[in-house]
């Protein structure tokens, strides 16, 4: 049991160290290949935690070939329009204007109950709102409403709106960022003075964030957390 | 781009040393093998002495490699070996002379397994 209880953890470490050389994708952004590779590793990685009398090689050896193809195509892909398309296909535009191209969708097998169901969960409930629909290489479908047909924004409405800024955390969960800190244009003092006006630690701050129009935005943690 | 070529030179490691441990593996358990078919035929042509002698050999150089092979091959497959040597030194013990000539047989066999576990051939890929 002991050498399963080893075997796992080194097993898991590579995976990790492997899904996060892949890079920052969500399982819902990934091409096709990607999602393969993902559920690859993790199931070859898997063979030697259920018999310990398999060599631990059996399982890093493939996940990590599997990884080291991966990198290599993702730099094909970055590099090469032709092998992009081999790899990952085409975009395909299933509403076009307004026409529903009945063809794109026999083509890419999409039902025109998926269809609706996909313009459902993007929050549209009339097909004819819809002015472009495009299935993008990872299943997910862009969907373009005509623009009356769209919320109206301030600029649309003619109302003038603030500047937005990125706001840099300080603190999370009571642990202070000295990098951020000083990324923010604040020092130590200021942020004295500020829990002080508080009357807060850092340690019972559950979140501070500053940005770049001087807006700070305070948690403090509950009691008991 | 730098991950790619990382990936590039991960690709080819691996299969460098995968190429260099199915080499590694045939280079040292095929002559075993012979060595334990040798074996054989010195203790079917009744000379016993040598057969034990060659078995001793097929022995040590067995036990040399061992921190490899487990990295390498399925522990089952050594398990067999270990226990076929262990069989063979049991009938050498208690006289049984065919006993010993078959055992040797087996071994020879079970040691080209093993040397051919990882060998790049059509039949192990399919």
């Amino acid at each position: 049991m002991i050498l399963s209880y080893i075997r796992t953890i080194m097993l898991h470490l590579v995976l990790i160290f492997s899904l996060r050389l892949m890079g920052k994708r969500q399982i819902g952004q990934m091409e096709a290949s990607e999602f393969a590779v993902a559920m690859l590793a993790a199931d070859l990685a898997a063979i030697p935690i259920q018999d310990n009398s398999i060599p631990l090689i059996a399982g890093l050896v493939p996940s990590l070939t599997v990884l080291g193809l991966e990198l290599v195509f993702s730099g094909l892909i970055m590099g090469s329009i032709r092998f992009r398309q081999l790899l990952c296909g085409k975009p395909v535009i299933l509403i076009d204007n307004g026409k529903v191209l009945q063809q794109n969708m026999r083509k890419t097998r999409i039902t025109l109950d998926e269809l609706m169901g996909l313009l459902r969960q993007k929050d549209v409930l009339e097909i004819s709102a819809v002015q472009y629909a495009i299935l993008e290489t990872n299943g997910d479908l862009s969907v373009f409403p005509y623009p009356d047909e769209k919320p109206a924004n301030a600029r649309d409405a003619g109302v003038a709106v603030g500047e937005q800024y990125l706001p840099i955390p300080i603190i999370e969960d009571g642990h202070l960022f000295p990098e951020n800190l000083k990324k923010s244009g604040k020092n130590e003092k200021w942020l004295d003075n500020h829990m002080k006006k508080h009357k807060i630690t850092p340690s019972r701050t559950f979140l501070l964030t500053v940005d770049q129009g001087g807006n700070v935005y305070l948690i403090k943690k509950e009691d008991g957390t | 781009m730098k991950r790619s070529y990382f990936g590039f030179a991960l690709v080819l490691t691996l299969l460098a040393l995968g190429l260099l441990g199915s080499t590694a593996l045939g280079r040292i358990h095929t002559p075993l093998a012979q060595a334990a078919a040798e074996a054989a035929g010195e203790a079917e042509a009744g000379n016993l002495p040598a057969a034990r002698e060659l078995i001793r050999q097929v022995e040590v150089k067995w036990n040399a490699h061992r921190v490899l092979r487990q990295a390498l091959i399925d522990h089952r497959t050594l398990d067999a070996v270990d226990s076929l040597l262990a069989e063979l030194e049991a009938h050498d013990a208690l006289g049984r002379t065919g006993s010993f000539a078959a055992g040797c047989r087996k071994l020879a066999q079970a040691l080209e397994n093993v040397a051919q576990d990882q060998a790049l051939t059509w039949e192990n890929l399919l």
